[in-house]
């Protein structure tokens, strides 16, 4: 009995991938996809798009903040693809628009099925990045599932062997 | 009130006692008269200036004795006068009549009105009084663009005629303020005092003084004219900087 | 005294209230975060309303639109959202609008009419603008939330018989030169004679004439509209004298805060009934420099200096 809703829980299990720009996104995205295909589980891509800025004419605004969300509706097909090769499973596509860690915490607090967040470190001597940073730090207390950091730097070969 | 009129007679006194101590020539003359400055600063702060137009005659003035005529003139520019007429129930600018040298200022002031001290022609020979200020125009030709002119001019109190009259102090000292408001443009102001006797002009002293912008908005007024190529190069980098800099000062976070 | 804080402006030759420029620049700035718009547009009407000559109001009204636009601009820039390609063609058309433009006013004002055609761009440009912003808020009030607001005309097929083709990688375009040289002359002009920055005519130009994605229009038109203002400020300080460098940084004072405290207020504050405000407000400002043109004059004769 408690085998079988341990065995739901991890095929229910979802992997929310954030994805932004920075070139260690693949990372994220391949190391979710591994870890979902070979122990069980789904993978979210969340995409945030930045909100219009005031426009001249509220039509156009409209418009802008249509094109933004097909352009990230279009990437997040892109991406599912890829995940879909590796899990043979399509994940799920959310976009939201707003400030990037404002909206993933806000999604954490709305869908209670999301049970690990996978982030990659930025590789360069930055730092790992402004999310990173920011949901370790300053915004560390209000997270509410736990949080891997894959290494940036890490190839396909390393990520096959440690999922 | 009192105590400043004393104040300005005893320093009028002071200055024309310094001038007759000086060594004949002053003796000997008809007509004496001075300012109380020879500058006047526009600064950012100008609101007006009065300038005091003192002196002593040989002979007593007074009704029966001599007159006393004070006038100045700023310097003068060409400027176009210009009737609004209907068009399409707009009212645009319509006929214009371009007058070549207009007087930016002009006073005119005598112990009594100058129009009883002289005749007609003496007025007109020599621009007393503001019918006799000359203004030649090219345009239009109606007589309303020179009236409209001089009522501009009276209205702003850049042209006036007997603002008041030239007091007489102890029967051959004279005073009169010269009152320029804050719209008077820089350049040299000449000044004539005429003494005038049986309607003759019988002694003249010309004076004069310079009215010039001082202060930053002078030196920005004189390289935007002198050099407008480097004011409008620096225009653009003060905007494009301000702008930038304003943005980084009140970002908010 | 009363509390003024009185200052000369050398190049308009008149004594103003200080602080009352500084807080026109920062109404205007604050509108103009709160909507995106450039506020050129308000800014110098407004000035004409306070007496400023129309010379100095339009030459001063382009150098602060210049300073208001460099750091939005910057910002643009920085997250690669200006099509610097496509811009330079629109600039290149720009600036001889911006020449066309200057000699016209100098032309109109040496027959003493610059005034009243200063006045009647505004009254057709202010006009048609505030009527065209009313009707979008009324009509998305009535019809709120509903999707696909707006489309983009792709009926554009006349465009693609002209000479010139060129491609633009980054608007995703290959289209002939003409169009936006056309574009970017008449926006040139307009910024010359009205000095405005021309953001209001020129973004929906882009979009709808020029079929440009709305990523980049924002960035490149800032692009077009800080060196053709910059062009404007430059020809109206050498040939008409009337960039007024006291006036335009008393007004980037005000613009600047205003802009961040609006800016900051219109995420919060995005309601159609707020964008008809400023439509009724623009109408406003043509009603009034209407009005002007329409009554009769208090003085029929104006005295001015001859040039």
């Amino acid at each position: 009995m408690s085998e079988t809703t341990a065995e739901r829980a991890r095929r229910d299990r979802v992997f929310l991938v954030v994805v932004d720009d920075s070139p260690e996104r693949a990372v994220a995205l391949r190391y979710a996809a591994l870890r979902a295909a070979k122990s069980g589980g789904r993978v979210a891509l969340l995409r945030v798009v930045e909100p219009v800025e005031q426009a001249e004419w509220a039509g156009i605004g409209a418009m802008m903040a249509q094109e933004r969300l097909e352009e990230a509706e279009g990437l997040l097909a892109g991406l599912a693809a890829q995940v879909q090769a590796i899990t043979g499973g399509l994940p799920v596509l959310i976009t939201r628009e707003g400030n990037t860690a404002d909206q993933l915490l806000a999604l954490l607090a709305e869908d209670p099925r999301i049970s690990i967040l996978v982030l990659a470190a930025a590789t360069d001597s930055k730092g790992p990045g402004p999310l990173i940073q920011a949901l370790t730090g300053r915004l560390g207390g209000k997270m509410t599932v736990p949080m891997t950091v894959v290494p940036g730097s890490m190839t396909e070969a390393e990520l096959d062997r440690v999922t | 009130m009192s105590a400043r009129r004393g104040w300005l007679l005893a320093a009028m006194l002071a200055l024309l006692a310094g001038g007759f101590c000086r060594p004949a020539a002053a003796q000997t003359s008809e007509l004496v008269a001075r300012l109380s400055t020879e500058r006047v600063a526009i600064t950012t702060a100008f609101v007006g200036e009065s300038i005091l137009v003192f002196g002593s005659t040989e002979q007593p003035l007074g009704p029966g004795g001599d007159e006393v005529v004070v006038m100045a003139r700023g310097p003068s520019a060409p400027f176009v006068v210009r009737r609004k007429v209907r068009v399409i129930g707009l009212w645009l600018n319509g006929p214009s009549a371009r007058f070549a040298a207009v007087p930016s200022f002009y006073a005119i002031a005598g112990t009594r009105p100058p129009w009883q001290l002289l005749p007609e022609e003496a007025r007109h020979q020599r621009g007393i009084g503001i019918d006799s200020i000359p203004l030649e125009f090219t345009g239009a030709r109606a007589p309303g663009f020179r009236r409209a002119l001089v009522e501009l001019k009276r209205n702003s109190n850049l042209w006036q005629e007997d603002p008041s009259p030239i007091e007489i102090a102890g029967s051959r000292l004279f005073n009169f303020r010269l009152h320029l408001p804050s719209t008077v443009q820089p350049g040299t102001y000449n000044v004539e005092v005429m003494l005038v006797r049986a309607r003759r002009v019988v002694a003249t002293e010309q004076l004069g003084f310079v009215v010039e912008r001082t202060g930053s908005a002078a030196e920005i007024e004189k390289v935007a004219r002198g050099q407008p190529v480097i004011y409008a190069l620096l225009c653009i980098l003060a905007a494009a900087f301000a702008g930038w800099a304003g943005s980084v000062v009140f970002r908010r976070g | 005294m009363v509390a003024v804080l009185q200052i000369y402006l050398p190049i308009a030759e008149m004594s103003v209230d200080a602080l009352l420029l500084v807080g026109v620049g920062f109404g205007v700035g604050w509108l103009s975060g709160l909507f995106g718009v450039g506020g050129g547009f308000l800014l110098t009407p407004l000035l004409i309303l306070l007496g400023i000559p129309s010379t100095v109001a339009v030459a001063s009204g382009a150098n602060q639109t210049l300073g208001a636009s460099v750091s939005g601009l910057l910002a643009q820039a920085r997250r690669g959202n200006v099509d610097w390609q496509m811009g330079g063609v629109l600039v290149a058309g720009g600036l001889f609008g911006s020449v066309a433009g200057v000699q016209l006013f100098a032309m109109l004002r040496r027959l003493g009419q610059v005034d009243a055609a200063v006045a009647i761009f505004y009254v057709v440009v202010l006009g048609s603008v505030g009527a065209l912003m009313v009707m979008e808020s009324v009509r998305a009030i009535f019809r709120r939330r509903r999707h696909g607001a707006a489309h983009r005309l792709h009926n554009h097929s006349w465009a693609h018989g002209l000479p010139f083709k060129v491609r633009f990688r980054k608007s995703r375009l290959y289209i002939s030169v003409i169009p936006p040289l056309a574009v970017g002359f008449l926006i040139g002009v307009l910024s010359a004679v009205m000095g405005v920055g021309g953001g209001f005519m020129l973004v929906p130009a882009m979009i709808y004439i020029l079929g440009m994605p709305t990523a980049v229009v924002i960035g490149t038109s800032l692009f077009q509209v800080v060196c053709v203002t910059a062009s404007v400020t430059f020809l109206q300080a050498i040939q008409v004298g009337g960039v007024d460098i006291v006036l335009t940084l008393l007004l980037l004072l005000g613009g600047v805060a205003g802009a961040q405290f609006g800016a900051a207020m219109g995420g919060k504050l995005r309601g159609e009934e707020t964008r008809a405000l400023l439509g009724a407000l623009v109408l406003a400002v043509a009603a009034s420099l209407l009005w002007d043109l329409l009554r009769v004059p208090a003085a029929l004769f104006s005295v001015g200096p001859a040039f």
